[in-house]
């Protein structure tokens, strides 16, 4: 029993220096270091991957956030994790429940729209339709709409570049005073070819050529 | 033009001859996704100049063998096309023989890092480094060249397919890239610059 208990503490110091060390050289205190540690292990300790924790806690020290707000900051990306790993399926692509996170941390994304998109390419990486999610609400496009016709894009068998294309357009177009959703419907004029229709599922719409005029063959 | 030529009947099977066969859109399409599938390495993809590997000469053989290959398919796929003009019970390409169609994006493409370049006009700063959520925010990780006049300031990084906040150190100073569009880190309170990177 002593031996168990001492191995489980050799564990726990081992995991806490090292978490401790994936911290090195961020510029805080000693209890705030010692905090996001503990983010860091509880994290790595559920198979969340650890890099957007680290990440996020360097960007805060890079720009000198309050400590109290570092740690915050820290708890919120581990949580988002959590929520993606949940809506995207354990098996994703780490990279994949990074972007989930990414986009959930802008508010009207949430795990049932990472859900929907991770459903109409189960076998795909979808980081990059996630992100572009992710970039048309943070540019003013509404959420439902942006999610969903980014889903029906996929469907449609857009490229990736296409959906990119559509959220730098928009992008765009707002920093030059547009209105989000205007912008967002003007945009998608060019990608109606590949716009699957409203209610086509996965299974449907994948294994059918798109003609045309953006409707599968029956 | 010659006399034969003016021959109606003659004039007619030119004609005929030179009509390009209906192709097949199903077909044209996975001859396409073949090609696609056989270039590995996009320019954008590519390593800079004084950055070439042993390996990229391979990669180069296997583009070039899978276009010739794509190529060889194309022809011989309008051949047998134009073959069915006088021979409508022979059966063109089989469709079972050929691969499974498949959406553009691929888990093989888009796990892999695509080259980027980032560019910051400064004349009087002394030290420029590109930070970001792709190398952790280290500010060591990416330092920036100065170019010869002295002005522009750039550096090609690897990042992974997605959408990435980053912005810029100059002189251990964050400054968001002016280039870029920006975005606002709720967590943080504070604006980065967003780029969505794509495998081209």
């Amino acid at each position: 029993m002593k031996c168990i208990v001492v191995a489980a503490a050799v564990v726990a110091f081992a995991q806490s220096a090292q978490a401790q060390s994936t911290l090195d050289g961020i510029d805080t205190d000693r209890e705030t270091a010692a905090q996001l540690a503990r983010i860091v292990e509880s994290a790595k300790s559920r198979g969340l991957p650890t890099d957007p924790i680290v990440a996020q806690v360097r960007h805060g020290a890079l720009i000198h956030v309050a400590p109290a707000r570092l740690v915050a900051a820290a708890q919120a990306v581990a949580r988002r994790l959590d929520q993606s790993r949940e809506a995207l399926g354990a098996d994703a692509p780490l990279g994949d429940i990074a972007a989930g996170q990414d986009a959930l941390s802008i508010k009207g994304v949430t795990g049932q729209m990472l859900r929907d998109i991770r459903a109409t390419q189960p076998n795909v990486s979808v980081a990059v339709p996630i992100g572009v999610v992710a970039q048309l609400v943070a540019s003013g496009v509404q959420p439902g709409p942006a999610a969903e016709t980014v889903r029906r894009l996929m469907l449609g068998h857009a490229t990736n570049s296409q959906l990119v294309g559509l959220g730098n357009d928009v992008n765009h177009d707002v920093a030059a005073g547009a209105g989000a959703m205007s912008s967002f419907l003007t945009r998608l004029e060019m990608l109606r070819p590949v716009l699957a229709p409203v209610g086509a599922s996965s299974s449907a719409t994948l294994t059918a050529p798109i003609t045309t005029s953006g409707k599968p063959r029956p | 033009m010659s006399d034969a030529e003016h021959d109606p009947v003659v004039r007619r099977a030119i004609d005929e001859l030179r009509k390009v066969p209906p192709a097949d859109a199903a077909t044209v399409r996975r001859v396409v996704a073949a090609a696609a599938a056989a270039r590995v390495s996009p320019a954008d993809g590519e390593p800079m100049l004084g950055d070439i590997e042993p390996r990229r000469f391979s990669v180069r053989l296997w583009t070039v063998a899978g276009i010739a290959a794509a190529a060889a398919f194309v022809g011989f796929g309008l051949s047998s096309l134009r073959h069915t003009r006088s021979q409508a019970d022979r059966p063109t390409v089989a469709a079972a023989e050929l691969p499974p169609l498949t959406p553009v994006t691929s888990r093989s493409t888009d796990a892999a890092p695509v080259s980027k370049q980032f560019v910051f006009n400064s004349r009087t700063a002394h030290r420029v480094s590109v930070v970001g959520d792709f190398n952790g925010w280290k500010s060591d990780s990416a330092p920036l060249k100065r170019s010869l006049d002295g002005d522009l300031w750039s550096v090609t990084i690897p990042i992974m397919p997605g959408r990435h906040t980053y912005g810029f150190m100059v002189d251990d100073v964050f400054v968001l890239d002016p280039r870029a569009l920006k975005t606002r880190d709720a967590d943080l309170g504070a604006d980065a610059s967003v780029i969505v990177v794509v495998k081209p």
